[in-house]
């Protein structure tokens, strides 16, 4: 579904990504590990397209409709279109835009694209009172504007109700679990366990192993200077919670 | 400049240009003969226009009184005094809004509107006022709106100024409060070749707040001039503004937000914002804070940004799928969105339909 070819990227001049391969199937999950500024952040943005990052090499190809489509030629909005979806470690707050527009707005660009039917407004709001529901989130939550003055906890269980919503065949979520308390960890990986199937693929980037426990991947993968330095199954998630980075680190150097 | 048509004949010589009128020199720009605008008919409950003033019916609780000019020799004080005046007096809270709309209906550059208009409310009283002034492609508008609220009292005052593209606008609001009184100002402006604002608010009771909040979108060449003043002459008083400008084309906004605190006016707090948001590369803004604090135990804040539709906010709707204009055009919104959401109720529905 997903196939990234030596990647390399840019932002303001410093390279960030040095050569990254990776290929997703449908019905996996990945996830991306690495210590601080290893480039797990800018990975996760370049495959979205965010216009800040500059690609200087390699290729990210993404199937659609069963056929391989260099991803790096369409734009933001029509990856996302695609099946594309970016959670954000930081979500942007939209003071003057309530949630409920918001995602009508995206659901009925997405639904456009892909030829599907617009719901009515009864039938929208019957969707969204199923993955609220899911979500063990409020319903006022709708009329609140996007993300303003929301907590932390509130602001990623609105990236995982908009992609229960969007139903993306590739979820990048970028540490949706960092600053979530263990409740709201838990309800935020019941959510994404119940839209995971086999026909659509996960990747996350995390720095904790207690996100993996709730979510349990496939594939796990190190980042470090902008290189995939390991990959494995679950129990190297659990190696490098018990050992750290340090160890592959210094493999990785000696190789060099 | 000879000012023909209104109630009182007169000549007047403009002033001439100083600093606090340097990036807005109006009076530079009158004719030399000012006549009177075809009076406009409209059924709002008070409507002031070219030197007239009608008063088509009130809502109870509020009656009319004789108009008084205090004497001044300023020039944009005095001309509003000259054209249609109307002094009233809210001795109950009405059930429903007042409304009152200043029009000037002409396309020639030598007509005007002039209007005065003094409210006084009295203890523990609440007003909810609806004013509408809007203007057409050439002429001037001046005006002065006073509120006087009595001890307790409460006005929640939107304002939506409309002016056409090659019109002059000079619009005063004066406001003085006594204790614990309450004003909230909501401004809605939009167009005009050159608009002054000059919005002044007296906090001289313990207690007293006012809330003054503005959005002002141009295009073209408008050029909109927000002089503020904010005045703590009391003990416990609390202000906040926001000043949002919405710009495209080559259009210019400036503001000035003065903020007075006297030596006796211990524990006030002031807060003050000033954001913009520039459309296109030729648009325009400046903001000049100035901070006048002589009290020593006082609360106060204020900031000014300037900046296009934020990269990670674009990006943001882009990754839900929304396309780049549409996406532009709800930032945009949204950006406007803020001010209406946060007047008081019952006057959303009147500003919303007037952006």
């Amino acid at each position: 579904m997903l196939e990234v070819k030596n990647l390399s990227a840019q932002v303001e001049g410093s390279e960030i990504l040095k050569g990254i391969n990776l290929t997703v199937k449908a019905g996996e999950v990945h996830a991306i590990m690495g210590p601080n500024g290893s480039g797990k952040s800018t990975l996760a943005k370049v495959i979205a397209g965010h216009p800040a990052y500059e690609v200087t090499g390699g290729s990210v190809s993404f199937d659609v409709n069963r056929k391989p489509v260099d991803l790096l030629e369409l734009d933001p909005d029509v990856r996302a279109k695609e099946g594309v979806f970016l959670g954000f470690q930081y979500p942007v707050e939209i003071p003057g835009v309530t949630n409920v527009d918001f995602l009508r707005e995206a659901f009925n660009e997405v639904c456009a694209h892909q030829g599907l039917d617009k719901l009515d407004d009864a039938q929208f709001k019957s969707l969204v009172r199923e993955k609220l529901k899911l979500l063990d989130m409020d319903e006022r939550f709708l009329e609140r504007d996007v993300n303003a003055g929301f907590s932390g906890g509130e602001k990623k269980k609105n990236e995982i109700l908009q992609m229960a919503i969007l139903n993306p065949r590739l979820a990048l979520l970028d540490e949706t679990d960092s600053g979530l308390d263990i409740d709201a960890l838990r309800i935020v990986s019941k959510g994404v366990n119940a839209i995971k199937s086999r026909f659509n693929a996960i990747v996350l980037v995390t720095h904790y192993q207690r996100l993996l426990d709730l979510i349990v991947p496939d594939y796990v993968h190190v980042l470090y200077k902008g290189r995939i330095i390991k990959s494995g199954d679950k129990s190297l998630a659990l190696e490098l919670e018990k050992k750290g980075y340090d160890w592959l680190i210094a493999e990785a150097e000696e190789k060099h | 400049m000879k000012l023909s048509g209104f109630n009182t004949p007169a000549t007047l010589t403009p002033p001439p240009m100083t600093e606090a009128w340097r990036f807005s020199n109006i009076a530079g720009q009158l004719p030399a003969e000012l006549r009177a605008a075809t009076a406009t008919k409209t059924n709002a409950d008070v409507v002031l226009s070219g030197g007239l003033a009608v008063v088509n019916q009130l809502p109870a609780g509020i009656e009319v009184a004789a108009a008084k000019s205090e004497s001044t020799s300023d020039f944009w004080a005095t001309l509003p005094t000259l054209g249609g005046r109307v002094h009233l007096k809210v001795t109950h809270s009405p059930e429903r809004p007042l409304r009152v709309r200043i029009a000037r209906d002409t396309t020639s550059a030598d007509e005007a509107t002039l209007a005065q208009l003094l409210i006084e409310i009295a203890p523990a009283m609440k007003l909810t006022l609806e004013q509408e002034i809007t203007g057409s492609s050439a002429g001037l508008t001046a005006t002065q709106t006073t509120l006087k609220l009595a001890t307790d009292a409460h006005v929640d005052h939107a304002i939506a100024l409309l002016e056409g593209a090659e019109a002059l606008h000079v619009a005063g609001f004066h406001s003085e409060l006594a204790e614990r009184a309450q004003l909230s100002q909501t401004f809605v402006v939009v167009g005009g070749k050159m608009t002054r604002l000059q919005v002044s608010a007296h906090m001289n009771g313990a207690g007293a707040h006012a809330s003054l909040a503005s959005i002002t979108a141009l295009q073209g060449k408008s050029q909109v001039d927000l002089n503020s003043s904010l005045r703590h002459n009391a003990a416990n008083t609390t202000a906040k503004q926001l000043a949002k400008n919405l710009l495209d084309g080559e259009s210019k906004a400036i503001f000035t937000g003065r903020v007075y605190i006297a030596r006796d006016a211990q524990l006030v707090a002031a807060e003050q914002m000033n954001r913009n948001l520039l459309l296109s590369k030729k648009a325009h803004a400046i903001g000049q804070p100035q901070l006048e604090i002589f009290a020593d135990d006082v609360k106060c804040s204020h900031g000014s940004t300037t900046g296009q539709i934020e990269e990670d906010a674009q990006f943001y709707l882009l990754s839900r799928g929304i396309p780049a204009e549409r996406a532009r055009a709800l930032l945009t919104k949204a950006f406007i969105a803020e001010v209406i959401h946060n007047a008081p109720d019952s006057l959303r529905g009147f500003l919303g339909g007037r952006v």
